[in-house]
């Protein structure tokens, strides 16, 4: 099953900056996407395009099967920004309060705390649970939206370079965290600037710098290739089989 | 003191400030939340401007100032999400701006031979700093109808509510609609305007909803526990400010938006001596 076509889509910022120009892939079931790319290639746009975060100018963005703008299944979706919680550190929510709004009943877990706290120990965050948020280091909140956004084990997980403001001692433990999520059976779509871990984990591997670059299996990409399409735009595409 | 209770013009000045004091905080702790206050403030003045443009055409008040309002607040919102306009500068643009075009509308007004209006009602300083005491039974009404409404949507989409205040994108991710959303709160926050304009005063509005939240954020606690605090401080800073108005005969407005400050200090003071000891 098909679980994200994103078909020529195309944006661009005002009316000079183009941002995307006719991209195009697709993502199936239990697959997990790279997708590389420098400052201003266009991924965060690209995610936000696919999410309904920014107006589809030009091209088609289709989820689970259906037009982005018909689309309505998004409690199978879990997103996790670059900077998540731009607002007020006196913001007054507590660790679990965060979670749990995360949780849509889709009948698959035997009660709202059990999925909240399971979330909260995978991230390893359970003893923060009744800290409030402002409290938190940038680390910590990043992993509390990680929890929330697995809350309801979501059938597509999109992830946009959530080590950002994350310790190194827990970048290590979030990628292994997806290897496990995606043996089970998770669709994961990870925006990232790191060569080694994309080329050690995904599926497969978009390039990305305002067009596609480069599309492959994973295994089918060195990394001597990797540095090449990126560093020189040169266009590399191995299709499905 | 017991009298005043009795009196029967103060138990419906008292019903009225409770009926504004309930609802204040289910719009306010979304406006604190979001980085919203000062938009109240400035949405009360084109809301200055809506009474003195029917003045001008000779239209209900009400609709004037409804319709103003919330014609404004769609702008300011789209003007902000469409053009990225930071949100201070809009704010200083419609409060002053549409506070000059009202004194300018009223001068018209009343150059244009009605001057027996300002009798009527009062000039510009009466919206400005409002009269409680003058509050009738169908604004009552109108707030009963109001604060059942809210209440009932602010419970029933409480999620959707939080999710909102923590952070937009995540909502909608979520498959919250933000345009349905943000188009519902502020024909609220529209609504209440316009009903404690004559009551409060364009200048204590943005006080009413502001300040019970802040003082209840200042405990340090969730998300609804700090929204009932809030709610406790609103009720309670009406009832003592209206009484101490009424005792001393300060405008009531004044007063609650003092008491509530009262609040505010006590906590933040509080807040600080736990920190310290």
């Amino acid at each position: 099953m098909t679980i994200v076509k994103v078909s020529h889509l195309t944006y661009s910022y005002g009316q000079q900056i183009s941002a995307l120009q006719d991209v195009s892939f697709e993502v199936e079931k239990g697959d997990y996407l790279g997708i590389l790319g420098g400052n201003g290639s266009g991924k965060t746009t690209l995610l936000r395009l696919l999410l309904g975060l920014e107006k589809i100018q030009g091209g088609e963005v289709e989820l689970f099967g259906e037009p982005l703008n018909a689309f309505r299944g998004w409690q199978k979706i879990g997103y996790i920004p670059q900077n998540v919680f731009r607002g007020d550190l006196n913001f007054p929510a507590s660790v679990l309060e965060v979670v749990r709004s995360g949780y849509a009943d889709r009948n698959r877990k035997p009660s709202k705390m059990t999925a909240v706290m399971e979330a909260l120990q995978l991230c390893g965050i359970g003893h923060l649970a009744s800290r409030r948020l402002g409290e938190l280091s940038g680390g910590e909140r990043q992993r509390v939206f990680i929890a929330r956004a697995l809350v309801s084990e979501p059938e597509l997980l999109v992830l946009d370079e959530p080590t950002t403001s994350i310790d190194t001692s827990y970048e290590e433990d979030l990628y292994t965290l997806l290897r496990k999520l995606h043996e089970k059976g998770m669709t994961i779509i990870l925006v990232s600037h790191d060569h080694d871990v994309v080329s050690r984990d995904t599926r497969h591997i978009l390039c990305l710098d305002k067009k596609v670059l480069g599309y492959s299996e994973t295994k089918k990409i060195s990394g001597e290739d990797l540095d090449r399409i990126l560093a020189h735009g040169e266009r590399v595409i191995h299709h499905r089989h | 003191m017991i009298e005043i209770f009795l009196d029967s013009h103060f138990q419906k000045i008292l019903v009225a400030g409770l009926l504004l004091a309930a609802i204040a905080p289910m719009i306010g702790l979304y406006l604190v939340t979001r980085r919203y206050s000062l938009l109240v403030d400035a949405l009360s003045h084109v809301g200055l401007l809506g009474i003195a443009l029917a003045l001008l055409f000779r239209i209900p008040m009400l609709i004037g100032a409804f319709a103003t309002t919330f014609l404004a607040s769609l702008g300011i919102e789209r003007a902000r999400t469409r053009w990225k306009t930071s949100t201070d500068a809009l704010m200083a643009l419609f409060l002053s701006g549409s506070l000059a075009l009202s004194i300018i509308f009223l001068d018209i007004h009343e150059e244009g031979g009605h001057a027996h209006d300002r009798e009527e009602h009062g000039g510009i300083e009466s919206f400005l700093f409002g009269s409680i005491a003058e509050v009738t039974w169908l604004q009552i009404g109108v707030l009963a109808l109001m604060l059942v409404v809210l209440g009932i949507a602010v419970y029933r989409y409480q999620k959707e509510y939080f999710m909102m205040a923590l952070d937009e994108e995540l909502a909608q991710v979520s498959g919250v609609s933000k345009g349905l959303f943000q188009f519902l709160f502020f024909f609220a926050v529209t609504a209440f305007i316009t009903l404690a304009l004559s009551m409060v005063g364009s200048l204590m509005i943005g006080a009413l909803l502001v300040i019970p939240v802040l003082a209840s954020m200042q405990l340090g606690k969730g998300f609804w526990k700090t929204f009932f605090i809030a709610l406790l401080l609103s009720l309670s800073s009406t009832v003592l400010g209206l009484l101490l108005a009424q005792l001393f005969a300060f405008p009531s407005g004044a007063m609650i938006v003092l008491v509530t400050i009262g609040w505010l200090v006590l906590l933040v003071a509080w807040k600080e001596l736990r920190r310290i000891m």
